[in-house]
C-alpha cells in the first residue's frame, strides 16, 4: 500500500495493553487519513455517549494521508476525541514535524483509551512501544519538557504534549508540538489529561512507500514556480516574510477581526490598536529568524526575542494572526509586548490563544459593564485596553492560578459559574470564536454553526476569503451555496490529507488532487475526492448525531449573526438568517432539517455501515 | 482629481507608499491603484478596497479627495 505504513497502534493506558491494527486500502480510500480515518475509528472503537473523560474515552493522534510523502505544505497531523466543551465531536490539527514523525515511527495512527494511574508518556520507536513514568515531566512547561525529554531520548524524537492547562484538564487545553505549534480547539489537551497521559513522543526512520516519486518531485517543482513567479507571488512574499500576522491590520479596517469582544469597530481602535500588533511593526523588534514546518517552502513561522525588551525567553514563536487579533483588537490592546508575553504563556503552559484571548474578552466586557466585581477577577482592573491586567489574568489562566482556574475553562464555562454573564457570551457551541466576522464574511455564521467542531474558520466551504466577495454574493445565501458545498468536501480533503490551509493559495488549481494521486496512486476521479470529502463532513457529523446532537442542539450568538446590527464601522447594518443557511446546506448534502440524514445519502456516500446500523437499525 | 492611498497589506506596494496622488478623473479603484503602482490588472482586481469606512468593490468609481484603502484578500490565520 501506498502513502501509508498500514499500522494502526491502540493503547489502553489502564491496562498497559497495546494492539496493532492492519490498514486495508479499501479502508483507506473511503478514510484516507486525519479527520476521516480518526472519526470512523472513534465511531466504532468508543461507545456512544461516553463521557469524555472517562476511560472509555479515546483521544487519536492521526498522521495525515501524505504526511512523510516528500510532498511540499503536507505535514499536519489531527488530533481527534470528544470535546470538552462543545460535549460533541472534536478535531484540531497541528504542523510542525509530529506528524511525519508518527508515521516514521512505524504508524499512521494512534489511538489511547484508559486512565493511567500516574502521569506517563507513550515512547514509540520504529514500531516498538512503551510506556513510561512521566512523574517528573508533570508540571513542567513545554520547552522545558521537550528539551528534558531529548536529553533522556536523544535529540531525534518528536513531541505532542500538554503543559498544566492539560494537566489540569481545563477546556482551552491545547496540544503542543515543535516548541510553538498547537493542536489548539476544543480542549483535546484536556482529553490528554485526564488519561495522565503527558506526551506521545516518537522516533523512527520508516517510510511509507510513494506510487510515483518522480510525479511528486515535479509538482513540488511546479509549486515554486507558482509561489515565487505566478499570480500568488506578492501573497508569497507576504507569508514568506511575516507569517499570518501581515493579515491584522486590514482585518482591523475590514471587520474581519473581532474588535472588543465582537461589539466595537475600527473606529474603537486607537493608532496603536490598528498598527502595533501588526506583524511587520512587531518584526521590527522582536524577530530573531524565521522557520518552517517539515516540507515548506514559505516559511510562515518566526522566532521572537522578547528579551529584547526584558521578557523571559529569545525562544517565542511570533503570534499567529489569530493570536495577535485576540489579544489585540479584541482587548483593545495595542501593547504588542503583552501580546506577545501572553502568546508565549498559552505556548509554554499549554492554551487555544482563541479561547483564552476571546474568554478575556468575555470578563472585560462583563466587568467594564459591573457584572463582575473586582473582586470577582481577584483584584485585577480588566478594563478595555489595559495591558497590565490583561498579562496578569493571562497569567493567572495559564498557571491556573485563582480565577484563572475558572476563566481556563472558557467563557461559557465561565459565565455558568458565576451565574451571570450570559448577555456577553459570542459563542458557537460553548467555543470561542476565531479571528473572522461571520458579518463581513457569512457563510462563515453557517460554518460557525453547523460544521461539527463548532466555531471553527478552518472547516466548511467558502471559508474567511468570502469576506472580499462583492455583497450580492456573500450575503445570499443561495449564491454562496455551491461553493459551500464543494469547499465542505475539499477542506475535509485537505485536513484528511494533512494539507495546510494556506495550500488555498499556496497550490496552483488542481495540485491537492494531484499531489494525492501521486502520493497514494488511488487515481481518484475529482469527483470520487469529492465523495470522499464529503463522506468525511459525514462521518464527523454522525458521532455528534450518535451523541444526540440535532441541529437544535447548537446554538450561535445573535452578536455574530448581527442581531441587532452594529450602529458604526463598515459592518453596520448587516444582520442575516444563519437558519436559512442551515436549511439550504443541509438539504444540499441529503439531510432532513434537524440534520440527520436520509439512508439513501449514507448509501450514496458509500462505507457508512455503521452509520445505517445505528441510525435506520430496522434496515 | 486628487486620492489619498492607505495601503494595508504589507506586500503589495508596487513602488507605492501612503499619500496622496492625482489620478484621472472617473477611475474606479482598482485603475487608480493600477495608475499609480506598477501592478498588473489581475492583481489589483483580486485587492480589498474600502472608502469612506465602507467595503467597496474594486470597480466602484472614485471620487477626488477620497481616501482609498487597499486590503490584501482574506485568508485564514
Amino acid at each position: 500500500m501506498n502513502a501509508f505504513i498500514g499500522k494502526i497502534l491502540f493503547v489502553d493506558l489502564s491496562t498497559g495493553k497495546t494492539e496493532v491494527r492492519e490498514l486495508t486500502e479499501d479502508f483507506v480510500r473511503a478514510f484516507p487519513g486525519g479527520n476521516a480515518l480518526g472519526a470512523r475509528i472513534l465511531y466504532e472503537e468508543m461507545p456512544a455517549n461516553t463521557p469524555v473523560f472517562a476511560p472509555e474515552s479515546m483521544i487519536g493522534f492521526v498522521c495525515g494521508a501524505l504526511n512523510g510523502s516528500g510532498g511540499f505544505m503536507t505535514g499536519r497531523y489531527m488530533v481527534v476525541s470528544k470535546s470538552p466543551v462543545t460535549g460533541g465531536w472534536n478535531d484540531a490539527n497541528s504542523g510542525g514535524s509530529f506528524g511525519p514523525a508518527l508515521r516514521g515511527a512505524g504508524y499512521d495512527a494512534l489511538f489511547v483509551k484508559g486512565i493511567a494511574e500516574k502521569p506517563v508518556y507513550i515512547f514509540i520507536d520504529n514500531g516498538e512501544v512503551e510506556i513510561r513514568s512521566a512523574e517528573k515531566y508533570w508540571g513542567m512547561r513545554i520547552s522545558e519538557f521537550e528539551k528534558a525529554v531529548k536529553e533522556e531520548l536523544g535529540k531525534k524524537v518528536c513531541s505532542a504534549a500538554i503543559g498544566v492547562a492539560g494537566e489540569q484538564r481545563h477546556g482551552t487545553a491545547a496540544i503542543m508540538n515543535d516548541g510553538h505549534r498547537a493542536a489548539g480547539r476544543g480542549g483535546s489537551g484536556a482529553v490528554m489529561g485526564s488519561k495522565n497521559l503527558k506526551a506521545v513522543v516518537v522516533s523512527g526512520n520508516q517510510k511509507a512507500a510513494i506510487a510515483d516519486k518522480e510525479r511528486v518531485l515535479a509538482i513540488n517543482k511546479e509549486i515554486i514556480d507558482w509561489q515565487r513567479n505566478g499570480p500568488v507571488k506578492d501573497v508569497h512574499f507576504a507569508f514568506d516574510n511575516w507569517g499570518t500576522g501581515a493579515s491584522y491590520e486590514g482585518a482591523v479596517y475590514s471587520g474581519d477581526v473581532g474588535i472588543k469582544n465582537w461589539a466595537g469597530s475600527v473606529e474603537d481602535c486607537s493608532d496603536a490598536v490598528r498598527t502595533a500588533p501588526s506583524a511587520a511593526e512587531m518584526d521590527k523588534r522582536f524577530k530573531k529568524k524565521k522557520y518552517a514546518c517539515l516540507g515548506c517552502p514559505v516559511g510562515c513561522g518566526a522566532v521572537y526575542d522578547l528579551t529584547r525588551e526584558g521578557g523571559e525567553t529569545d525562544d517565542a514563536g511570533r503570534p499567529e494572526y489569530e493570536t495577535t487579533g485576540g489579544f489585540g483588537a479584541m482587548l483593545l490592546n495595542g501593547d504588542s509586548y503583552s501580546i506577545n508575553v501572553c502568546n508565549n504563556w498559552c505556548n509554554e503552559y499549554g492554551l487555544d490563544t482563541i479561547s483564552v484571548a476571546g474568554t478575556i474578552a468575555w470578563a472585560m466586557e462583563c466587568y467594564t459593564k459591573g457584572i463582575l466585581s473586582k473582586e470577582e477577577l481577584d483584584g485585577v482592573d480588566l478594563t478595555w485596553g489595559n495591558a497590565e491586567a490583561i498579562t496578569e489574568i493571562c497569567g493567572k489562566i495559564c498557571r491556573s492560578e485563582g480565577v484563572g482556574a475558572i476563566l481556563a475553562e472558557g467563557s461559557a464555562y465561565a459565565a455558568k459559574h458565576f451565574g451571570k454573564g450570559e448577555d456577553c457570551l459570542v459563542v458557537a457551541g460553548g467555543i470561542e470564536f476565531p479571528m473572522h466576522d461571520a458579518r463581513l464574511g457569512p457563510s462563515l455564521a453557517r460554518t460557525y454553526k453547523f460544521d461539527p467542531t463548532p466555531g471553527r474558520h478552518v472547516k466548511g466551504g467558502v471559508g474567511p476569503t468570502v469576506g472580499g466577495r462583492p455583497d450580492e454574493f456573500k450575503y445570499n445565501p443561495e449564491a454562496f451555496l455551491a461553493e459551500d458545498i464543494a469547499g465542505t468536501a475539499a477542506n475535509e480533503m485537505l485536513q484528511a490529507g494533512g494539507f495546510c490551509v494556506f495550500t488555498d493559495w499556496g497550490y496552483r488549481p488542481g495540485a491537492m488532487l494531484d499531489y494525492f494521486n501521486a502520493v497514494t496512486g488511488f487515481n481518484l476521479t475529482p469527483e470520487e475526492y469529492h465523495t470522499a470529502g464529503q463522506r468525511s463532513f459525514m462521518m464527523r457529523h454522525a458521532f455528534n448525531l450518535r451523541e444526540g446532537f440535532r441541529r437544535e442542539d447548537t446554538t450561535i450568538s445573535d452578536r455574530m449573526v448581527g442581531k441587532p446590527p452594529m450602529t458604526a464601522g463598515p459592518l453596520a447594518g448587516v444582520t442575516m438568517d444563519v437558519e436559512k443557511m442551515g436549511d439550504n446546506f443541509y438539504q444540499a448534502i441529503g439531510c432532513d432539517m434537524h440534520g440527520v440524514p436520509s439512508k439513501e445519502t449514507l448509501e450514496k456516500l458509500g462505507s457508512m455501515e455503521p452509520v445505517i446500523r445505528d441510525l435506520y437499525p430496522e434496515a | 482629481m486628487k486620492i489619498t492611498l492607505k495601503l494595508l497589506c504589507p506586500e503589495v506596494t508596487g513602488g507605492l507608499s501612503n499619500g496622496t496622488y492625482e489620478v484621472t478623473d472617473g477611475l474606479c479603484a482598482a485603475e487608480a491603484l493600477a495608475c499609480c503602482a506598477d501592478l498588473p490588472r489581475e492583481r489589483v482586481e483580486s485587492l480589498m478596497y474600502m472608502c469612506g469606512g465602507k467595503h467597496i468593490r474594486p470597480d466602484t468609481e472614485l471620487h477626488d479627495g477620497e481616501e482609498l484603502l487597499v486590503l490584501r484578500p482574506l485568508r485564514g490565520g
